[in-house]
């Protein structure tokens, strides 16, 4: 019997759209709340908050004037970007599931968008002006599109067939070719792993993702060797990646191409066992490192707490991603599942991504922190995704879906 | 459940990644944490050299002849200035509102106004501008901006807020405390009234308080300008009042700092130095617009910076590389590594290799193996729009280095020059500059010539080099200019090339780095500023933020002397900075020293190395011994820079560590500068004696030297002349012109005459049992000569029947021409030996091994046609003679003279004592029984005291001088007048007689009874003998009171030792 497709018959935004039918803090449960995972997030912002404030201090102190970071800035945008998470938080499951699409539709709107109206900065079109406080990227938004419309296809596609494989690989491929042409190749490519956890916990064959991830490594090696579509700024950036492995020619290069993964690495390094103290680092007193606030922020904490700090810190990260993932995983409705599983693997791609790329285990790309960086965008996405996340852990939708009932 | 199952899996991914990831942490934290935390330490220090004292020279009394003095510079920084000063801040304000480099003369002008209008800002003003609303303020609208982000409004806004905070000198505190809400009233009140508000005062206070600031600006750049007065003198500025042109001249220092961030910016994005293209290509084929707004530039301004490029590469390419690729070439040949040639291709393939081609240490790749061009081969992957085809890549044979054809040609040419010269030929030099070789025969020709001694310092291969550059740059530039003008023209009429924005993103992350470097930089403003200079910026460092007074040291010699200049300066010698050559021949030696700093982990050897080497290695503005015994003995005297480090920025930290200085030793010299002050004395201004047979011309124009050593060989004076250059005296050659130490070299052929004849004899007697009564008999050697003679030589005299003693006093050539022919050849060599000629006389006391300075000529090497002549019975005669083979400098003349005066032959000494600890004298018995030696002795005393002798009634006679003398004079030919239409009078006679040039000397001691001292006196190109120039130098020289009066101590001294015994 051909199942019934809950979404098909709602429509978008159409009939039976009122407030009540997309936000109700009533049917979320909230004695069934993540709070560990809240909790765990909540630290993390406010250890990050510590982290910019110590940062803004110190930049006061050294009157780095335009270029300096400033904390009441960084709240200003928390405050903005947390009532989001309010918002996601009460939004009702369906209601998401029945205009997953739409949502989506709006974000590739942004990411058109931001080719005409958008600000260009250090060589990208990535920012559309807002007069709240920061401006708006639209490919930070695209990950939440992202997540939600893959959730929403494979809601009934368990990718059995091999035409299965074509509308969410269509849905992941279109914002990231939209963000690669801003140029941002970072963010596109912290949608692969996103999207290839969703396929894998939709039901795709780990055997048929590892071929993808093997085929995927060759075109990239061939891109590389015959240098086919690249930019000379792209292969020197692998040029210095591969370079970096080695302390002495990262030194060496300092002054080119490996000046921000040089000043990464050093802040990182000079944290030691137990860290220079909050503010107290290089990264903080010299000012050279670029991104310190944002991108870069991983290197501040791991030389300010040192190993020891930073591995807890690491730790608690890892546990909260690990404990969405265990509530995710015990999330009857399949949508709300797939959607919270995305939201788990959003933040764990984040997360490697941007320790790597400090770290320089992986060429240097503009990833944020989230929780810990500053970036109105990143901000306003990381609380929608975790307003997000906790509500679909918790609201209570009844499901006649078919793993409902499968142990 | 089957989801559970599908997220296990996931979370076991997550895990073995953060597991990874916590490895590498590990890794970096801990296994790599030193060379982290070094480099972490070196971002946050500022360290400085604290200079050491170089050690101090003196004579043997003590008196301080050179010394190291303690003085300041007056550098200008001007990051600071930008920070700090008033004028500067209200500039910088200016420049971010009108988007424009606003000079530091129109804001000088426009102080007061403009400050006033920068604190009257409001921070809605300041934010409508940020967002790209207009602004007007004093005077300047700007306009609403279509393009805030283009237009850098934030950035511009946020400078603007810095700079009026910083006149009102708002704390961060209080800085922060002034960001308010958007719709806070507070937002419409003026920066001033907010400051004053905080801190309770009135704002007519606070506005007080700044009109004083800048009052006090003012006055301070107006006292500053009258104490640079004499500094901005030379300088082509413009105002009318002191203070104005300061300004301007402070102005000129801006925009040399600005154009170096641009060169450091635009190299970053292109990949090459701009200076690389023409002015037109530069300015017309690039989009710098990015450029410009980060600089806060105008069109004009840009444009200016683009015409200036070209000309200051190629300043420094001719000024600073051609030398720096002779001067490599130049250690390579000493260390016997490449060929001169090959270093000098491989040097300049060097230079136009692409960046990420050239070599990162000391040796470049073979030039053979260049095949990509500088620029050329850099343009893929540059720009934006414009994708460079490979035809603009293909630099093959662009220039003759990357020729395949002259590349293969160096495998089979055997001599590089030639190479060289045909790079000469095909770069083309010779259509650019008609004085170039035409061909590279002529090319190769030129530099065989200058092989010998490949420099830097020559100007000729300067030139030659700069030829071949010039070819090379004018064949690659026009490369370049087409190739980037096509790019330009490729598309739809005529674009700009727009840098890639990865580029650029590279650019923008480095340019704070950039700049704050080039702005930090120190540039000296006055190198020896007056003390009420010193004074000013050194009490209030406040108001004249941006000059700093740096300590540094000056090398003064203390005792000046004859024509202005210090006494002993040719033997003392002098300081200079370390050579281009020194400094490219420590290259590896530097390497090795910054690894080893660098490197966690020494053991003891390495540290034992690495202070080895922070001691040995020069720094570029180290003083280093020049010449003399301030160069033979600057191992001793050098000492060891010590270094301060402030740790963390801004003063925060402010933890002082490092190490003191360690000053160089001094060293105590054995001369009596009074002496050696009377020596060059007489020597540059002798009296001219009344004595028609005089060499006048010689006395106007004195060349020579005098030497006086104490018996145990240490030298009390040492003194030459000329000490300054003059004009050569017509006839007479060109020695007049050159200022040299002339007392250990002999710069021309220098036969010591007959002061050689005492040595002679008591050899004879002593060695060859030579009967001193042996009669020989100086006769005419035609009927009608009026000179004596031997053989082949002539006599000054027709001395008749001689035995030794009379032939000593009258200096008998005849005779001792005959006793020449007793002589072997064999024995004549034991002659010179015994008594050190031809020998070095001991003065460089720690041998000649790494040592350079006071260089001694101990003995010329004779044309090998002249040995046959040299040992027949002619050459015989004539050594006997001292003359013709046999060479002496005065320092080995005075020596022997030691030698026959006490019977030791001493090794001379120049230092006494170093760092307090004495040098033992040293030194041999000589080798020639003491009967031999009195016999000599006494003959030497008549020549002085007995009538007929050479030295008699000169002068040197006892009632003169105050002792009693024993000398013996002479002669020795040196060259055959050359008589022009400029020659005196006395010239052509003398060379009508068949008269020729002379060397004469005077080598005695003294007192005759108990010598202590002897003296030698040497004059080069006389027209006289001895007896009618030498004698009357030396009679007024040792007629002067420092000379008896270091006697009397002397013999003082010895009583005092006898009766202490």
């Amino acid at each position: 019997m051909k199942e019934r497709d809950p979404g098909a018959s709602g429509g978008t935004l159409s009939g039976t759209f009122s407030p009540a039918s997309v936000f109700s803090l009533r049917s979320v449960r909230w004695f069934e709340l993540d709070w560990h995972v809240l909790l765990l997030a909540l630290g993390m912002l406010g250890l990050g908050m510590l982290f910019i404030h110590a940062m803004s201090e110190a930049d006061a102190s050294a009157e780095r004037g335009s270029d300096a970071v400033h904390f009441s800035k960084h709240l200003e945008k928390v405050l903005v970007a947390a009532p989001a998470m309010l918002l996601a938080l009460a939004l009702r499951p369906r209601f998401l599931r029945r205009n997953a699409l739409l949502l989506y539709g709006v974000t590739i709107a942004l990411l058109l968008l931001v080719q005409v109206v958008g600000e260009n900065r250090n060589g990208s079109q990535r920012w559309i002006a807002l007069p709240i406080g920061f401006d708006l990227q639209p490919s930070e938004l695209a990950k939440v599109g992202v997540i939600l419309a893959l959730a929403r296809v494979l809601y009934r596609n368990r990718l059995e067939r091999a035409k299965d494989w074509g509308p969410p690989i269509a849905i992941a491929l279109l914002p990231m070719g939209l963000v690669a042409l801003q140029p941002d190749l970072g963010t596109a490519l912290t949608l692969v792993p996103i999207t290839l956890g969703m396929l894998y916990v939709a039901g795709a064959r780990a055997s048929v993702l590892v071929r993808f991830l093997a085929g995927a490594a060759v075109v990239g090696f061939c891109v590389w060797q015959f240098q086919i579509g690249v930019h000379d700024y792209q292969l020197q950036r692998i040029r210095t990646w591969l370079d970096g492995f080695h302390a002495e020619d990262l030194v060496a290069a300092r002054g080119g191409p490996a000046f921000h993964s040089y000043h990464a690495r050093v802040a990182i390094g000079n944290g030691g066992l137990f860290g220079q103290g909050l503010g107290e680092g290089v990264a903080n007193q010299a000012g050279y490192l670029p991104e310190r606030d944002c991108d870069s922020i991983f290197a501040v904490l791991a030389e300010e707490f040192g190993l020891l700090g930073t591995l807890g810190v690491l730790f608690g990260y890892g546990l909260m991603i690990a404990l969405m993932m265990g509530s995710a995983s015990a999330i009857r409705d399949r949508f709300s599942r797939l959607a919270a599983g995305g939201i788990a693997f959003y933040f764990a791609a984040q997360l490697c991504v941007n320790v790597s790329v400090n770290l320089g285990l992986v060429p240097m790309t503009g990833i944020t922190l989230p929780l810990f960086s500053t970036g109105g965008s990143s901000l306003l996405t990381t609380f929608a995704l975790l307003g997000l996340f906790l509500g679909l852990a918790s609201h209570h939708e009844p499901s006649l879906d078919r793993d409902s009932f499968r142990v | 459940m089957v989801a559970q199952r599908r997220f296990l899996p996931l979370v076991a991914v997550l895990a073995l990644a953060l597991t990874l990831i916590a490895l590498r942490l590990v890794q970096v934290q801990v296994g790599e944490a030193e060379v982290w935390g070094q480099e972490a330490a070196n971002l946050v220090r500022s360290s400085s050299l604290v200079p050491y004292h170089r050690g101090r020279i003196t004579d043997r009394d003590g008196t301080v002849l050179a010394q190291d003095e303690d003085r300041y510079q007056v550098a200008f920084v001007y990051r600071e200035f930008r920070r700090g000063h008033p004028l500067a801040q209200v500039a910088h304000a200016r420049a971010a509102l009108e988007l424009r480099a606003v000079p530091l003369g129109e804001a000088l002008a426009q102080l007061e106004p403009w400050a006033a209008a920068l604190v009257a800002i409001t921070p809605a003003q300041v934010s409508a501008f940020a967002r790209g609303e207009a602004l007007e303020l004093a005077g300047v609208a700007v306009p609403v901006s279509a393009d805030p982000e283009a237009e850098q409004r934030a950035r511009r806004a946020s400078d603007l807020r810095w700079y009026a905070f910083e006149l009102l000198h708002a704390s961060p505190r209080e800085q922060r405390e002034l960001r308010f809400d958007e719709d806070d009233p507070r937002r419409a009140r003026p920066l001033l009234e907010l400051v004053a508000a905080l801190r309770k005062q009135q704002p007519d206070v606070l506005r007080a308080a700044l009109a004083q600031e800048l009052a006090a600006a003012r006055a301070g750049l107006a006292e500053l300008a009258v104490q640079l007065v004499g500094e901005l003198a030379g300088l082509e500025l413009a105002g009318d009042t002191p203070a104005e042109r300061l300004v301007d001249a402070l102005e000129r220092q801006r925009r040399a700092i600005e154009d170096a961030c641009a060169d450091a910016l635009f190299e970053e994005a292109a990949g090459f130095p701009a200076g690389r293209l023409s002015a037109e290509t530069l300015g017309r084929a690039f989009d710098l617009d990015w450029l410009a707004a980060l600089l806060r530039w105008d069109g004009a301004r840009l444009a200016s910076w683009c015409a200036g490029r070209r000309t200051r590469y190629e300043g420094q390419l001719y000024g600073l590389v051609v030398p720096r690729l002779l001067a490599r070439a130049a250690v390579e040949k000493e260390q016997g590594g490449k060929h001169p040639a090959a270093r000098l291709l491989d040097g300049l393939a060097e230079l136009y290799a692409p960046a990420g081609e050239r070599a990162r240490d000391d040796r470049p790749r073979s030039w053979t193996e260049l095949r990509d061009l500088a620029v050329l081969s850099e343009l893929d992957g540059r720009f934006e729009d414009a994708a460079p085809s490979s035809d603009y890549v293909a630099a093959e044979a662009v220039l003759p280095l990357n020729d395949p054809e002259l590349q293969a040609l160096a495998e089979t040419e055997t001599d590089p020059w030639k190479l060289l010269g045909l790079a000469t030929e095909l770069a083309g030099a010779q259509a650019l500059d008609p004085q170039a070789p035409a061909s590279g025969a002529e090319a190769s020709a030129r530099w065989a010539a200058h092989a010998r001694r490949i420099s830097s310092d020559d100007p000729l291969q300067r030139r030659e080099l700069g030829w071949l550059v010039r070819g090379l740059e004018a064949r690659l530039g026009a490369a370049v200019d087409r190739a980037l003008l096509d790019l330009c023209t490729r598309e739809e009429g005529e674009t700009r090339l727009r840098f890639a924005r990865g580029r650029l993103d590279l650019v923008l992350q480095q340019e704070k780095s950039l700049v704050r470097d080039a702005q930090s930089r120190p540039v000296l403003l006055c190198e020896a500023p007056p003390y009420p200079l010193v004074h000013l910026l050194a009490s209030d460092t406040v108001r004249f933020r941006g000059f700093e007074v740096r300590p540094t040291t000056r090398r003064r010699y203390l005792v000046p002397g004859a024509d202005g200049q210090p006494v002993g300066r040719l033997i003392v010698g002098s300081v200079r900075k370390p050579s281009l050559g020194e400094l490219f021949a420590q290259i590896r030696d530097e390497r090795r020293y910054v690894s080893l700093r660098y490197q966690a982990l020494r053991d003891r050897a390495e540290d034992a190395e690495l202070t080895e080497l922070a001691g040995r290695l020069f720094r570029p503005d180290e003083w280093t011994g020049g010449a003399g015994a301030e160069d033979y003995f600057d191992p001793e005297l050098r000492g060891r820079f010590g270094w301060h480090e402030l740790e963390g920025l801004a003063g925060r930290k402010a933890l002082t560590l490092g190490q003191p200085p360690v000053d160089g030793q001094d060293v105590e010299l054995t001369l009596d500068i009074a002496i050696q002050r009377a020596a060059e004395e007489v020597l540059a201004h002798p009296e001219l004696p009344d004595d028609p047979q005089t060499d006048e011309a010689w006395f106007r124009n004195p060349i020579g030297a005098i030497v006086l050593l104490t018996v145990e060989g240490e030298v009390l004076a040492a003194a030459s002349a000329p000490l300054a250059p003059g004009e050569p005296q017509p006839g007479r050659g060109p020695e007049r012109s050159f200022v040299r130490e002339r007392t250990l070299t002999m710069p021309t052929f220098n036969p010591p005459g007959s002061v050689f004849k005492p040595f002679v004899a008591a050899f004879a007697l002593d060695r060859l049992g030579y009967d001193a009564q042996r009669s020989v008999d100086c006769a005419p050697l035609a009927q009608g000569d009026r000179v004596g003679g031997h053989g082949d030589l002539r006599c000054n005299a027709i001395h008749g029947a001689c035995e030794l003693e009379r032939a000593l006093q009258v200096s008998c050539n005849s005779y001792f021409a005959q006793l020449g022919e007793r002589f072997s050849d064999a024995q004549l060599d034991e002659l010179e030996q015994t008594f050190g000629f031809g020998l070095p006389s001991g003065l460089r006391v720690f041998g000649t091994q790494g040592r350079s300075g006071l260089r001694e000529e101990a003995r010329i090497p004779r044309p090998e046609a002249q040995r046959a002549a040299r040992e027949s019975a002619s050459g015989r005669r004539r050594r006997a003679n001292g003359l013709v083979y046999v060479q002496a400098n005065p320092m080995q003349v005075a020596r022997g003279l030691c030698g026959l005066a006490t019977g030791w032959l001493p090794e001379v000494s120049l230092a006494r004592a170093i760092g307090g600890e004495r040098l033992p004298p040293r030194g041999e018995k000589l080798a020639i029984g003491e009967p031999a030696l009195a016999f000599v002795r006494h003959a030497m005393e008549l020549v002085v005291h007995a009538p007929g002798g050479s030295g008699y009634l000169k002068g040197l006679d006892e009632a003169a001088l105050g002792f009693r003398l024993a000398a013996k004079t002479g002669s020795g030919d040196y060259k055959a007048f050359q008589i022009d239409e400029q020659s005196s009078a006395s010239d052509r006679s003398d060379e009508a007689e068949g008269r020729v040039r002379k060397h004469t000397w005077l080598g005695g001691f003294f007192p005759v009874e108990r010598p202590k001292a002897v003296v030698v006196v040497y004059l080069h190109d006389t027209a006289r003998t001895a007896s009618h120039t030498a004698v009357y130098v030396a009679a007024q020289f040792l007629r002067r009171e420092p000379v008896r009066a270091w006697l009397a101590r002397a013999l003082e001294a010895e009583r005092q030792a006898g009766e202490a015994r």
